[in-house]
């Protein structure tokens, strides 16, 4: 990428300047290369990283209590409610991607039957609807585990209300 | 450069030297405090899985001329798969669907904290074989080629060996680290394998590994090339729109950091550079030993010369554990990235894989 400089101008005292950096930093460079990939190095750096990870530990473990006593006390969602809540959503979504998975199976088996059998079609149709109206209820239900805990039992006493 | 080229003599020569060094001036600002557009490839999204995305790219080859089977790129987890489609003009993903391959791309996203139980063993069996599924159901072939770049690879070749019935027609492995035999092969080998060095007290600490603990690591190997010599190269060439705009994309790139996850990084350190499971064939993924001779599809071994990251002798001894009738190891200039997305690739690299995958892909 680099583009030469122009050695071949005597007057420039740019380029000259350039040559002379250029062969510098590439002896330089080899000289850290070496470094970098030597034994002392790499007992350095572990250790810092050891020291550093022992002492900032108890900062950070303080911080973290901190934040979860002044979160909690604000009646606030702290990092561990958040996280469960995405892992949640995660297992939501593997689920609905199994479901889908069913769903692409199905429409192979379908596309796959001979299309001179009308009554095997019509049979297929009703499964298929059969299995529209279980993921229906299925993402009701998906939407139900979504809502608040709060929110969800006004919803059931409501309908046990309906009931009555 | 940004400074005289010459000593200017007239009035009129010292304006337009003013004027010269105003506009690097500007063309600096702009690169090193903007983002470049990059990933401009047209695509569109066919799935998604947590944080992950597959895309497949629009063909614009003929569906009769277009090759039969397609292709799947896997890239590596702790930096954006887009050094793939860097920029119009060089990039992979580009150049491949001008060459009438239908290409899919698995983005692993950026994981959070939620993720920091993610491991090879969810990303291969969990994320791989739902993302491939898709691209069978897409592209209407049962079988396809697979290409794996760096921790990609890796992947790519559990994958491979854990279920080589599903359709693995050709297997591309790009400067993969795979052999942790030689524990003096490179800086990363070198560090992870201190007695001092201990993962879990980074995961205990940080949850993820931090993307920028991995970029000090990768910059630390060549520190004067990653940290003084990058910007020079730069500096030097601030009037060249074609160097600053392709060092804009790459520096796009190199900053656009991602954490790698806890439990991923815990496997990677101690199962593979500490322990090297893989090639021994002690490595199980969900209980399923990981054999390497289990892999018989085509396979294509890229190892960049002058790889720092992924030393060659990392890459090379898979070539004796597979079963593969059809394998080709094939070294090119370059170094781990600059292989595949530096000014030399659209050279020494993408004819090659394309011609080799093309007598392959029908």
């Amino acid at each position: 990428m680099n583009q030469q400089p122009d050695i071949t101008n005597p007057f420039d005292p740019m380029a000259t300047w350039r040559a002379a950096r250029d062969a510098s930093l590439e002896s330089w460079s080899k000289m850290m290369i070496e470094f970098v990939n030597s034994e002392a190095y790499s007992q350095a750096t572990s250790q810092w990283l050891d020291t550093y990870l022992a002492y900032s530990q108890p900062f950070q473990r303080a911080i973290d209590t901190t934040m979860t006593q002044v979160l909690t006390g604000l009646n606030m969602p702290i990092r561990t409610d958040v996280t469960i809540l995405a892992e949640r959503l995660t297992n939501i979504e593997v689920r609905l991607d199994d479901l889908d998975v069913k769903l692409d199976d199905i429409q192979r088996a379908v596309q796959a039957l001979p299309t001179s059998q009308p009554a095997a079609d019509t049979n297929v149709e009703t499964r298929l609807d059969k299995l529209d109206a279980r993921l229906d209820d299925i993402q009701r239900a998906v939407k139900v585990k979504a809502l608040p805990a709060s929110k969800r039992a006004a919803d059931t006493s409501a309908k046990a209300k309906e009931v009555k | 450069m940004m400074a005289f080229s010459s000593i200017p003599m007239t009035p009129t020569e010292l304006q337009s030297e003013l004027q010269r060094i105003e506009q690097e001036t500007r063309t600096l600002v702009r690169v090193s405090t903007s983002k470049a557009n990059v990933a401009q490839t047209p695509k569109e999204v066919i799935w998604t899985l947590n944080k992950a995305k597959l895309y497949h790219y629009i063909p614009v080859v003929p569906a009769e001329k277009r090759h039969k089977i397609p292709l799947f790129l896997v890239f590596a987890l702790m930096n954006k798969p887009y050094i793939l489609d860097l920029r119009p003009g060089n990039s992979f993903i580009e150049y491949m669907v001008k060459q009438g391959y239908d290409v899919y791309l698995l983005d692993w996203g950026a994981p959070g904290l939620e993720d920091k139980d993610l491991n090879f063993d969810n990303y291969v069996l969990d994320y791989m074989p739902r993302a491939l599924r898709k691209v069978k159901a897409i592209s209407g072939s049962d079988e396809f080629s697979m290409l794996g770049w760096c921790i990609g690879a890796i992947l790519t070749t559990i994958y491979a060996a854990l279920r080589p019935d599903n359709g693995l027609k050709n297997l591309i492995l790009l400067t993969a680290p795979l052999d942790f035999t030689d524990k003096k092969a490179g800086g990363f080998v070198r560090w992870v394998n201190d007695q001092n060095y201990d993962p879990d007290k980074i995961i205990a600490a940080f949850g993820n590994m931090p993307g920028q603990m991995i970029d000090y690591g990768a910059k630390a190997l060549k520190p004067v090339e990653n940290y003084i010599g990058s910007y020079l190269t730069l500096w030097d060439n601030l009037s060249n729109p074609r160097i600053v705009e392709s060092w804009h994309a790459m520096n796009t790139w190199v900053t656009d950091l991602i954490d790698m996850t806890g439990a991923t990084y815990r496997q990677l350190i101690e199962e593979l550079y500490q322990e090297n499971r893989l090639i021994q064939g002690t490595l199980t993924i969900r209980g399923e030993r990981v054999d390497l001779s289990r892999i018989r599809a085509n396979l294509l071994n890229v190892i960049a010369l002058t790889d720092h990251i992924s030393p060659p002798c990392q890459s090379e001894s898979i070539m004796t554990k597979v079963s593969s009738e059809d394998q080709l190891l094939m070294k090119v200039k370059g170094g781990h990235i600059g292989m595949m997305a530096g000014s030399g690739a659209l050279k020494y690299t993408w004819p090659h894989i394309e011609e080799w995958l093309g007598a392959r892909s029908d």
